[in-house]
Formats: structure tokens, C-alpha cells, sequence
């Protein structure tokens, strides 16, 4: 009888063969199958699992052969099927009508809810009301922290395309303080290469985070590439960056990056006093004219009077002469 | 489409990724190296763990800090020891494993954090865990698990009955497939985990030492790894060469001699390897009687073990759309899309039960059921104490004759009490225990794919649908208002579906707590 029922959940004649069984199995398998019907075609797939296995073990040892008894007396068996499944159906409908009439009487005997019963119950719904809001507001909060995982896993990742995905992510989402230390974490132990630190910096270059980004970057300041350098001096400008913030790049061992970022100093550049006596002591044209120019505006100790003097004297380049002189006669050191 | 979900084969010398993308059909994904193949190597440097052609290079100086073949250990307590420190098999394959998704998210240009890993036909649950959980820990969010030898067939897309043989570098599976209309159907899976390509390089190198007079290094010698590798390179060549001539390189010997080997001798050497594998073929073939044999796997290119195939059992067809190295991981790639046109059901190759008082397996899940699938069993507790229940996977019904998988021992149990069992495996091909108490209503779960037996999964849909049963029970007289506030606090509960699990948790409990107070009111 079981293999009767198999036969029905399958939609097969019970004279079917195991081939039939199986090609049965797998066209309602396409139908069914949680892959295709998702979660709700799970209770069908299982029906039709049972189904297969029953008549697995009835059908003859030998797979894809035609199972060797037909089942006798098929159509009083499959009858019996019929008839339970439905006598099955009427019991389950007949006891929940009972159920609920059963309810209602008792409601009914009881009057319906004195105001202070209703108040308490109003009372209850309330707070499991609050409650649940409380616990589907913190699924942001999960959702976000998930997601932040997500990117910060990426962030450290030692292939900068990897990298590159994360922050271009990032630049959609609101930073938040775990992303924000992650990545100033990340970069402060390793040096982003180009296209990354550009990204970083237009990533964060509205964020009220900036200045703690880009002193993590600035550790690495000396060994960025010459180019990247002077990209990042240009960001730096253009935000109007701290002189703190160009300080580190005035000890590059390019004298293009020096350059550069003498020549957009913000402020007085005579505070920097041992950076000041360092570079006049260089004899690079490049450095010299941002640096003269720089120095040109500013008091300067009288110290420096015997170097500016030999500069204005013998250096090799007329510019670099031309502006040494003229601090000296500007601000009388000879 | 949004989400791309990656195929992985994590074999035991290579591994490898694909997608499946819409239109394009199966990539294998290059990875940063520029290869379709990593190798799967694991190795320790100053900067930490290292994986692919970084490991490689750490191999050529120092051997005894690279690892690879972590697959064979997970699930077991096996740990690499290395800087005073020791690493699980599972946290051993993070550094690759994260190496294949980060090339593939540079490859697509996109995050990935879904994977379809291919395991060994012989995998057991524990292991299969295992592998997900390692999977999980290197940012895929989503894991399922796929049989090599099945993903293989799914790749060829042929119709009819065919015996897969996917003999790789570590493992040798089987698996017997009925494809029908897009449909295909697994009729049986068997592993062995002890034959593979290694033995056979292993085997080829101790004749070439001894050949041209170079002692052979024991495992852990820089020189050792060198010399598996040339013996799978002289091995490869004597797939399509008669004789090849080794030239010792110079780690081995300084003296630049060579030495010959032709395919005669290498035959002899690993006869006996292919007369096994040959009785195994033939026990399924004259089991099923497939119509095709189809061979993938780099070891499955040996000359010998095509030729005694083709007389002994079938000619075997590498009519494949991808190369035999590359069906498994363009298979998976392929199930990722499990029904967008190609559907693979697969079946429980052991049975799966739990072992009662007197030490006698009641099966659950029988042998060949296709997943996914479930199954109940509710037992009375005989006396009161403590119980355990004994999962257990194999044939034989007597005590330890099957492979026990996890215990779990339940506290306080009352005469009489009554105990639910629920099997599930998940598409994911991961085995979910469940243990339910009916006096409590206490529950707890026992997942095979976690590593914590305590950690708590959720079918949050029928979780929710019982106690709405009880709020609407409660709720008949209830004015008409609160009757909807209620549904819709159950509503809110329900829509956390994709939420995490703690929330799911407190959000029934917050429906417990309301219903027990109703329940008290609506008694007094």
C-alpha cells in the first residue's frame, strides 16, 4: 500500500517501472526542488523523496530494470489510499471546527473582557511592542557591523585591486569609527602603492576623519614614490593642510618632492628651524628657489647671513644669485 | 545579478576557481600570478601565512615552513606547529582559501562572499564542516559543499548512465550519474583516500634516485620537494613521450648527469596502483553497467590507465567541455547556478542514524536518499539522569561498525520524557542535528558544520508559526485592535528571517515573554 501511495505522490500508474519511477522523480524534482522552488517546495521535495525511496527498495535489485511484481490488486489498493487520505482530512477539519466552537463557547460564557482586563492585556501588547522595536532596531546596527567586517577583511588584503574594491565601497557608506581605525591601522603598517592612496584620499577627503587618515599615511611619507608624493602634497594644498602635514615630505630624497612642497608652505617657514638649516645647506637649484622664495617674506636669524652670502657669491645658478641677494639687501645680513 | 557566486576545487596540489557568468559561460579564474592554477600551499614567513606561488617560493628555501594537502587533516586534531604557535588544518587553509576569493574579487570586480568548495566523494560531515567553516572564517558568507566526482559530471552536461572517475593528485572518487534533460541524478559515490598522483610521483622519484645514484631525501628536505617535483614533471612527460631523459638538477647532484626512463619502466613501477583502481571501476561498472566512462583529473592523462581501461572496462571519453583538470572546478562554478539550467541532485552515499541504549544504530536517513533531505525520530527516555545521543554514519547495525560523528549527552532527563530528533541536510551537502525535549520545550541543536556543539540554528518561519498558533488561540475575544497589533509583532519577528541569529532568538523571546504573561492573565 505504501508503494501504492508512492505511485500517486509521483503521478504514476502503479503498473509504472523503475525507469518511469526515476524519470518521474526527476521531472518533479525540477519543479520541487528547494534549488529551484526555494524553502517552500522543501515539504514537496521531501514528499517525492519518500516517494522515490519507497519504491527504490520495493523495485527489483537490478537498477533500471522493469521491477518484477506488479503490484496485485491495484486499483482496490490504490482506493484505500484515496480513502484514508480523505477520512484523514475530514477527522482534522472536524476536530478544529470542535476546537474553535469550543472557544468560542468559552468566550462567550465568560462575557468578553471587564475594561481592566483589556487594560492589563493593552498593557502587555505594549511592551512586547517596545521590545520588538527594540530588537529590530539593533538589526541595522548587526547588518552594518557585517557589512563593515566585509570591508575591513578586504581593506588589509595584500592585493591592492582588493583593496581598491573596498574603498571604492566605502566611499558609499557612511565611515564609521571601526572602518575608520581599521583602515588608519592598516595604513599605518603598510604603505598604500598609487592608485590606492589616491583612492584613499578621495575617500576620505570630506570626512571629519581626514587628518587622522592622513597622518597614518604621512608615516610613510619618505618612501612614496615621487610621483605619488607629489599627488599627495596636492591634496594636501588644496585642503590647506597644517604645515605638520608637509613637514614629513621635506625629508624625501627626491628634491622635485622637497620642491614641491616648499613651494606651496603654508605659513612661515622660519619656525622649521633645523629643517631651514638643513636644505640652505643643499646645493640644489630646485630647492633653493621654492626655499629663497619661501625666506624671502620672512625674518631671518643672522646666522644664516654667511651661507646666504656664499650662495648669493658662487652658486652656479644666476636665480638662486639673484634671489640670495636680495634677502641680504631686503634684511641687511651682509 | 549582483552577486557572483565562485566555484572552488581545492585539490590537493592545485587549486582552482571559476564562474559561471551569464552569457560567457564557465571562467576559470586567473589568479594574481596570471595562472588558472594556485598551488595549494601554505607557507610561514616573517609576515605571516602565505599561500599559492608565495608559499612555492618559501619552499625552495625553507621547505619545513610550507604546508599543503591541509585537506586531509580537517576534522582531525592535526595542528602545524611554527613560530610557538599551532595552527588547526582549518586555519591552515584560510590564507588560501582567502587567496582565491580575493583573486576572483579582482577578477569580477565586485566582492565575492559566496562559494561552491568542492570535497572529496569520501568526505564525512565532521570534515565537510570543517571545510565550510574554514571557508567561513576566510569571508565567504555562504558556503555549500559539492562532491568533486558530481560537479565533474555536472560539467559534462551529457545525458544517459556514465561513470565519473576523477583520479587527482591526492584522491581517487567515483561517482555513478544519470543525466536526463538537464537533470542529473547521483545513483552512487565512493572515495578512496589513499590512492593518488603523489604516490605515483613518490614511487617515480625513489627509481630515478636510485637510477642515477642520488640518495634519496627524506620528507622535510628542501631537496626531498624538489625532487616530487621533478618526478611530476618527468611523470607529465611520459604521458606524451616514449623516453624521457632527467637531467639531475643541481640541488641533487652538481655533476649535471641525466638519466633515462622510459614509459616500460614507469609502467612497471606503478602497475599495481592501476590494477586497484581498475578493480574498483569495474566493481561500479558492473554494478550500474553505465554507458560511458568519463576520466577527469590530472592523474587521469597516464597512458596505462587509459589503455587498461579501454580493454578491461570501456573506452574512456574525455569528451568534455573543459579539460579534465578543469571539470571539477568548472562543475562547481556550475552548481553554484543549481537550477538556472542544470539541476544535480545528489545522494547519501552511508547511511545515517543514531545509536540507542543498547548499542544499535536506528537509521534515520538511508544510503542513496537524494538531498537534501530530512528525517524525525522521537524516542522515550527509559529512565531518568543523563542520556546521550550518539550520531552515527554507516551500513552495519552493531556498535562500532559505523563512524560515530558526535555525542551529545542530555542532562536531567525525566522518565518518560520524549526526545525528538531531527536530521537535516542542508543544500549546502552539511548535516544539521537537532535535539528537541517535548516536556521543556527546550531545544538544542547540535550542528556538524560548527564547531561549537552549543551553537544554535533557527528555523525561525515554523518557530514563529507555533506561537502564533498559541497567540490566536489566546487572542478569540480579544477587541479587534489588539488582535492586529499582535499579528503584527509576530509580522515584525518574521520579517528578521535574514537577520542574524541572536536577533531571531530575542525577538521569540520577546514573544514567549508576551505570551506566558497573557496566559497567565487570560487563567486568572
Amino acid at each position: 500500500m505504501m508503494r501504492d501511495a508512492g505511485f500517486e505522490t509521483l503521478g504514476l500508474p502503479s503498473d509504472a517501472t523503475w525507469d518511469d519511477v526515476k524519470r518521474a522523480f526527476r521531472r518533479l524534482a525540477r519543479t520541487y526542488h528547494p534549488d529551484i522552488a526555494g524553502p517552500s517546495g522543501a515539504r514537496k521535495f521531501a514528499e517525492i523523496t519518500e516517494a522515490y525511496m519507497t519504491l527504490k527498495e520495493t523495485a527489483s535489485p537490478g537498477l533500471g530494470k522493469i521491477p518484477t511484481h506488479r503490484a496485485p490488486n491495484v486499483n482496490a489498493d490504490r482506493k484505500t489510499g484515496k480513502r484514508e487520505s480523505i477520512f484523514k482530512r475530514f477527522w482534522r477539519r472536524f476536530f478544529s471546527r470542535k476546537r474553535k466552537h469550543k472557544a468560542k463557547e468559552e468566550h462567550s460564557k465568560s462575557g468578553g473582557f471587564p475594561p481592566a482586563a483589556a487594560h492589563l492585556i493593552g498593557g502587555v501588547i505594549t511592551r512586547a511592542e517596545s521590545e520588538m522595536y527594540g530588537v529590530l532596531s539593533r538589526r541595522e546596527e548587526f547588518a552594518s557591523r557585517v557589512k563593515s567586517d566585509a570591508i575591513i577583511r578586504r581593506l588589509k588584503s595584500r592585493r591592492p585591486a582588493v583593496t581598491l574594491l573596498a574603498l571604492r565601497r566605502l566611499s558609499k557608506l557612511d565611515v564609521n569609527d571601526d572602518i575608520a581605525a581599521a583602515v588608519m591601522e592598516h595604513f599605518r603598517r603598510n604603505m598604500p602603492c598609487g592608485e590606492v592612496l589616491e583612492v584613499i584620499l578621495d575617500v576620505f577627503s570630506n570626512s571629519p576623519r581626514r587628518d587622522d587618515i592622513v597622518r597614518a599615511l604621512l608615516l610613510h611619507a619618505q618612501k612614496f614614490p615621487e610621483q605619488e608624493a607629489v599627488m599627495f602634497m596636492g591634496r594636501l594644498k588644496r585642503w590647506g593642510a597644517k604645515p605638520e602635514f608637509m613637514k614629513p615630505f621635506l625629508s624625501h630624497k627626491s628634491s622635485a618632492v622637497i620642491a614641491g612642497a616648499l613651494s606651496g608652505w603654508p605659513g612661515s617657514f622660519s619656525g622649521e628651524k633645523s629643517e631651514l638649516a638643513v636644505l640652505l645647506n643643499r646645493d640644489d637649484e630646485a630647492i633653493l628657489i621654492p626655499l629663497l622664495r619661501l625666506l624671502k617674506k620672512e625674518p631671518l636669524p643672522r646666522r644664516l647671513g654667511g651661507r646666504l652670502m656664499s650662495l648669493m657669491k658662487e652658486h652656479p645658478s644666476a636665480a638662486v644669485r639673484v634671489w640670495a641677494s636680495a634677502i641680504v639687501r631686503d634684511q641687511k645680513l651682509s | 545579478m549582483d552577486e557572483y557566486i565562485i566555484g572552488i576545487d581545492l585539490g590537493t596540489r592545485y587549486a582552482e576557481a571559476a564562474v559561471d557568468i551569464p552569457g560567457r559561460g564557465v571562467q576559470i579564474i586567473p589568479n594574481r600570478w596570471g595562472e588558472n592554477r594556485t598551488p595549494s600551499l601554505v607557507g610561514f614567513t616573517k609576515d605571516g601565512l602565505v599561500a599559492g606561488e608565495d608559499a612555492a617560493r618559501v619552499m625552495l628555501t625553507e621547505p619545513e615552513m610550507v604546508w599543503w594537502d591541509m585537506k586531509r587533516h580537517l576534522g582531525s586534531d592535526w595542528t602545524a606547529r611554527v613560530a610557538g604557535r599551532s595552527y588547526s588544518p582549518e586555519e591552515m587553509l584560510l590564507p588560501l582559501l582567502s587567496l582565491l576569493r580575493e583573486d576572483a574579487e579582482a577578477f569580477l570586480k565586485t566582492f565575492v562572499s559566496s562559494c561552491v568548495l568542492a570535497a572529496p566523494a569520501h568526505f564525512s560531515f565532521p570534515e565537510r564542516g570543517a571545510l565550510a567553516r574554514a571557508a567561513r572564517n576566510a569571508g565567504f558568507n555562504h558556503v555549500r559543499i559539492v562532491n568533486e566526482p558530481t560537479a565533474a559530471a555536472l560539467s559534462t552536461g551529457i545525458s544517459g548512465r556514465f561513470l565519473v572517475m576523477d583520479f587527482g593528485a591526492g584522491t581517487l572518487d567515483m561517482s555513478l550519474v544519470e543525466g536526463d534533460g538537464g537533470v542529473f541524478q547521483v545513483l552512487d559515490s565512493q572515495g578512496r583516500r589513499d590512492i593518488g598522483g603523489l604516490d605515483i610521483d613518490r614511487l617515480l622519484a625513489e627509481r630515478l634516485c636510485r637510477n642515477a645514484g642520488v640518495p634519496m631525501s627524506r620528507s622535510g628536505d628542501p631537496r626531498a620537494s624538489l625532487m616530487m617535483r621533478e618526478a611530476e614533471n618527468v611523470k607529465i612527460a611520459l604521458s606524451s613521450a616514449k623516453r624521457v631523459t632527467w637531467q639531475v638538477p643541481a640541488g641533487l647532484a652538481n655533476d649535471g648527469r641525466s638519466v633515462d626512463i622510459d614509459r616500460v619502466e614507469f609502467e612497471s613501477l606503478i602497475c599495481h596502483i592501476m590494477e586497484e583502481i581498475l578493480n574498483m571501476v569495474w566493481k561500479m561498472w558492473r554494478k550500474y553497467e553505465p554507458e560511458r566512462l568519463l576520466t577527469v583529473g590530472g592523474s587521469s592523462r597516464i597512458p596505462l590507465l587509459r589503455q587498461m581501461l579501454a580493454e578491461r572496462v570501456r573506452e574512456p571519453d574525455s569528451a568534455l567541455g573543459s579539460g579534465p583538470e578543469d571539470a571539477v572546478v568548472a562543475g562547481s562554478a556550475l552548481y553554484a547556478y543549481q537550477g538556472r539550467e542544470r539541476l544535480l541532485i545528489d545522494v547519501l552515499s552511508k547511511s545515517l542514524g543514531i545509536m540507542n541504549a543498547d548499542w544499535e544504530v536506528v537509521p534515520l536517513l538511508r544510503k542513496g536518499v537524494p538531498l537534501p533531505a530530512q528525517a524525525r525520530q522521537v524516542f522515550t527516555a527509559g529512565g531518568s539522569g543523563s542520556i546521550e545521543v550518539t550520531v552515527v554514519q554507516g551500513e552495519r547495525k552493531v556498535r562500532g561498525a559505523g563512524r560515530v560523528l558526535q555525542t551529545l549527552t542530555i542532562d536531567n532527563v525525566s522518565d518518560g520524557e520524549t526526545i525528538e530528533v531531527d536530521f537535516k541536510i542542508d543544500g549546502g551537502g552539511l548535516l544539521h542535528v537537532e535535539v528537541k525535549r517535548r516536556a521543556n520545550t527546550s531545544r538544542r541543536t547540535i550542528s556538524l558544520d560548527l564547531e561549537d556543539a552549543d551553537e544554535i540554528s533557527c528555523d525561525l518561519a515554523s518557530e514563529i508559526r507555533i506561537r502564533e498558533d498559541r497567540i490566536s488561540k489566546l487572542s478569540i475575544g480579544y477587541p479587534d485592535d489588539y488582535q492586529a497589533r499582535l499579528l503584527d509583532i509576530a509580522k515584525d519577528a518574521r520579517s528578521l528571517k535574514n537577520d542574524d541569529i541572536s536577533l531571531q532568538w530575542q525577538a521569540l523571546e520577546v514573544l514567549d515573554r508576551m505570551i506566558a504573561q497573557l496566559e497567565r492573565m487570560t487563567a486568572g
